[in-house]
């Protein structure tokens, strides 16, 4: 009993024992707070990959691309006889070339409602209209024109196209439509003021070039030079005002692809209210918040930011439907014509126009600036996989492809843990002729790289549990020289070697566990309050800790894993047991006569 | 033989570079229950070193030392330590308490060494019933909570008298309990040892260079440079009315 006691007692009498504890802390907090963040990460990465890719997947066999599924409407009723799965859907993916750019892109043809019931397709459209290529205008498409939904970064506006922010202030009485449109038209720029108080304050100008753009808004007298700041040459954002110049009715941020990651307007825009960046990331697509009966924008390149999720997902909440009527042309050389290397005079490829009807944003990149999503039977029409006579497609009565073809059937299971073992099974059930693979597959390197990343990071930030431990050893030793004549008083009311010993590494531990016990609580502290206390360091010193725009995130992830903290915990106290075991054995070792000899 | 506490030719000798230094040559001493023993001789006669080696601070080099018949070397680490706590106590010339534990946390302590933890929780409040009650009959019960350092000399003592009592020890080694102290205390710790023996019948080994005191124990041991000169087997007939030694 004494042994705690003493332990505890030597302890408070240490002012500088309290160093010790405070380095256990730090290392614990840390280490607790960088994988618990990259854990989150991992999670969250891991979701993103689950929602855009289907748990399980069957391809033709064995790779080869351009050989397609036959009658997959029959292996769809094979696969959905296991009790395990709970969703199919027939997809065909095949690469194309986009006339501007030029760029490569995946077309993906879909059947809307299966894709949405196997992946979390229909989660990521930018606009609250139901996924099925219907224009929401109810205006008929033209003539060998396809609907399309498309990757927010398929057009690549962020490489080699300017964006263009209009962003909405606090101010109480503005809404979307008093407020500045921004447009880097094809002929400049084109600012648009609405409203009621405000209409008219700053007029029309078609200025060529940004310098002029910039030297324009500048030139303005109502727009309140002050108020107006050029920033760098990259990116400047306007302020306006209302008439009696007390509400900010709204501002122009313009960022051009030159704006370094780390520019104050980038942050002024990632700082923004979520919902109000969703409302500015809606408008920005073109659409208006008023029926005004307003002509689209045309022949603009007016894109968004790279959102969050979340205001995505507010935003397809509260805008109603959006509608961007735009086209792009496409170019694709078809499975077809590569099996036959065929054709009067070789192999021509087939061009098409697809009309954008909607935008998804996945937060992967990868998918964001790939995908151009169209109807199942349009693919197999552009890539001739249906049948095919005289150079036309072959269509039914209720105007249907016949004998499409696809060349992925995905597949949503109960358990998306248990993938390997469904692969077994199915990869049986379809006598091994096809290739399954798993969502897990999919992108197994960059989780295995998080992964990696994650454990590394542990090591290294354990260094600082180290560094602490080796003051728990110094600040024992130098306690043992000290407590000489003590452990031979202790040594001859009877204290046992073992005892002695216990005194010494009690105090390691205890070290350790008020230690863990601080840095725990003030991990679980920080984690809690992650995006606050991030926007707290962005204010205090302009520089932020999390940059947004470059993990695709709005929010700062984190996950608190029991086993995690505690082999943190447990690899900290025995380290602090370890620090003290040399230290306790010279105390032990001490004959009690020339201890107590010792004055 | 079974003597109660028994030397037997026990020598000790100490490696100072390459010399030996033979500091005992041979004692062979008996004490008797409940007998008080004072132990005299000039400095560097080897008196705190044979006091030592009787609690079991210290191993001779050679001869034996037995209690109630067993030969300590027969004890292992843990018993030594047992003992050393339960059978014997000390009180040393520098009183040796622990600088951070108050009067009644020093006086508890062998108690608590004792004790595991469970039986601390059931024992504890009668261990410091036990070491209040002590420190009362000392005349402490006013310096219950200081530390060390706030004591003086006399009072600290008195401190490491209640500690070495509070075990009820069957052998007290006291190591010049006065040597440090003004005559005047010296008096009082002196008249408090005595009448402590007196009244416990606890047998006491001291080593002391105060006459007064030799005086007063039962027998006296007379060492010098190594060598006991005169004192060392019990007379029985010199036991003063308390002695209850064996037959």
């Amino acid at each position: 009993m004494y042994k705690l006691f003493l332990a505890l007692r030597y302890l408070r009498k240490r002012k500088i024992s309290l160093l010790s504890v405070l380095g256990v802390a730090a290392g614990v907090m840390t280490l607790l707070v960088v994988t618990s963040i990259m854990g989150g990460f991992a999670r969250d990465l891991r979701a993103r990959i689950r929602g855009m890719t289907a748990h399980v997947t069957v391809l033709n066999a064995k790779g080869a691309r351009y050989r397609m599924i036959e009658d997959w409407e029959k292996l769809a009723e094979k696969v959905k006889s296991l009790p395990e799965v709970e969703a199919v859907a027939p997809q065909i993916e095949w690469p194309i070339m986009m006339d501007k750019g030029p760029k490569g892109a995946m077309l993906v043809g879909i059947l809307p409602e299966a894709e949405a019931a196997v992946s979390g397709f229909a989660d990521h459209l930018l606009d609250a209209h139901a996924p099925d290529f219907s224009s929401p205008s109810g205006k008929a498409l033209g003539p060998g024109m396809w609907p399309a939904i498309i990757g927010s970064n398929v057009l690549g506006y962020h490489e080699n196209k300017d964006v263009v922010f209009v962003a909405a202030g606090p101010g109480a009485n503005a809404t979307i439509a008093d407020i500045v449109m921004v447009v880097n038209a094809k002929d400049g720029f084109e600012i648009l003021v609405e409203g009621d108080e405000f209409a008219g304050k700053l007029a029309r100008g078609t200025p060529e070039t940004k310098a002029q753009a910039a030297e324009w808004i500048r030139s303005r007298p109502d727009a309140a030079p002050k108020n107006v700041r050029a920033l760098l040459n990259a990116a400047f954002e306007l302020i306006a005002y209302d008439a009696k110049k007390e509400n900010r009715l709204g501002y122009v941020v313009f960022v051009s692809a030159q704006a370094a990651p780390g520019d104050d307007v980038r942050y002024a825009w990632q700082e923004m209210d979520p919902d109000q960046r969703a409302i500015l990331q809606v408008s920005a697509l073109g659409m208006t918040l008023r029926e005004q009966g307003r002509e689209p924008i045309r022949n603009a390149w007016v894109f968004p930011f790279p959102p969050g999720a979340d205001a995505l997902k507010r935003a397809k909440r509260d805008l109603g439907s959006g509608w961007v009527d735009y086209g792009i042309s496409i170019t694709t050389i078809t499975p077809s014509d590569i099996r036959e290397r065929s054709g009067p005079v070789g192999i021509q490829p087939t061009k098409a126009k697809l009309a954008i009807v909607g935008v998804f944003n996945s937060g992967m990149a990868e998918y964001d600036s790939q995908i151009i999503y169209v109807p199942l039977e349009a693919a197999q029409i552009l890539i001739k996989e249906c049948r095919w006579e005289q150079g036309e497609p072959v269509l039914d009565a209720a105007g249907h492809v016949r004998d499409g073809r696809i060349n992925k059937l995905r597949i949503r299971i109960r358990d998306y843990d248990r993938t390997d073992e469904f692969r077994q099974k199915l990869d049986k059930l379809l006598g091994g002729q096809y290739d399954i693979t798993t969502w897990q597959e999919e992108k197994s390197i960059l989780l295995q790289a998080v992964a990696v990343e994650r454990t590394l990071n542990g090591v290294i930030l354990f260094f600082i549990v180290l560094v602490a431990a080796f003051s728990i050893f110094a600040i024992l030793t130098m306690m043992v020289t000290e407590k000489t004549r003590d452990i031979g008083i202790l040594r001859a009311l009877g204290a046992g070697v073992p005892g002695i010993m216990s005194i010494f590494l009690a105090e390691g531990l205890v070290i350790g566990i008020v230690g863990c016990a601080l840095g725990a609580g003030s991990a679980a502290f920080i984690l809690d309050n992650l995006n606050p206390l991030a926007d707290e360091v962005y204010e205090k010193t302009g520089w932020y800790p999390f940059p947004k725009d470059i993990y695709l995130l709005d929010q700062i992830p984190h996950q608190i894993e029991p086993a995690v903290w505690a082999l943190v915990i447990g690899a900290t106290l025995f380290v602090c047991l370890l620090a003290a075991l040399f230290p306790a054995w010279k105390a032990a070792r001490l004959v009690p006569v020339e201890a107590l000899r010792y004055e | 033989m079974s003597g109660f506490l028994t030397a037997r030719d026990v020598r000790r000798d100490f490696q100072i570079g390459d010399r030996t230094l033979s500091v005992l040559k041979g004692i062979d001493l008996e004490v008797s229950p409940g007998e008080v023993v004072a132990i005299v001789g000039p400095s560097g006669a080897g008196k705190s070193t044979l006091l030592h080696i009787l609690g079991l601070l210290d191993r001779p080099t050679s001869g034996v030392v037995s209690f109630l018949g067993k030969p300590y070397s027969d004890h292992s680490d843990a018993e030594r330590a047992r003992m050393r706590n339960s059978v014997f106590s000390f009180i040393f010339q520098f009183y040796h308490l622990l600088p951070e534990l108050t009067a009644l946390e020093n006086a508890v302590l062998p108690k608590m060494i004792s004790h595991g933890a469970v039986e601390w929780m059931i024992g504890r409040r009668e261990a410091r019933r036990r070491a209040i009650e002590l420190l009362e009959r000392m005349g402490m019960e006013k310096r219950l909570k200081h530390v060390p350092g706030a004591l003086s000399g006399g009072e600290r003592q008195r401190v490491a008298i209640a500690r070495a009592l509070i075990t009820n020890p069957d052998i007290v080694f006291c190591d010049e309990p006065t040597g440090n102290l003004d005559t005047v205390t010296s008096q009082e710790i002196q008249d408090l040892l005595w009448s402590i023996a007196e009244e416990r019948k606890t047998a006491f080994v001291m080593v002391t260079h105060e006459p007064s005191l030799a005086k007063r124990a039962h027998r006296v041991v007379r060492m010098v440079d190594g060598l006991i000169v005169d004192g060392g087997m019990t007379a029985r007939a010199e036991v003063a009315g308390g002695g209850v030694g064996k037959p």
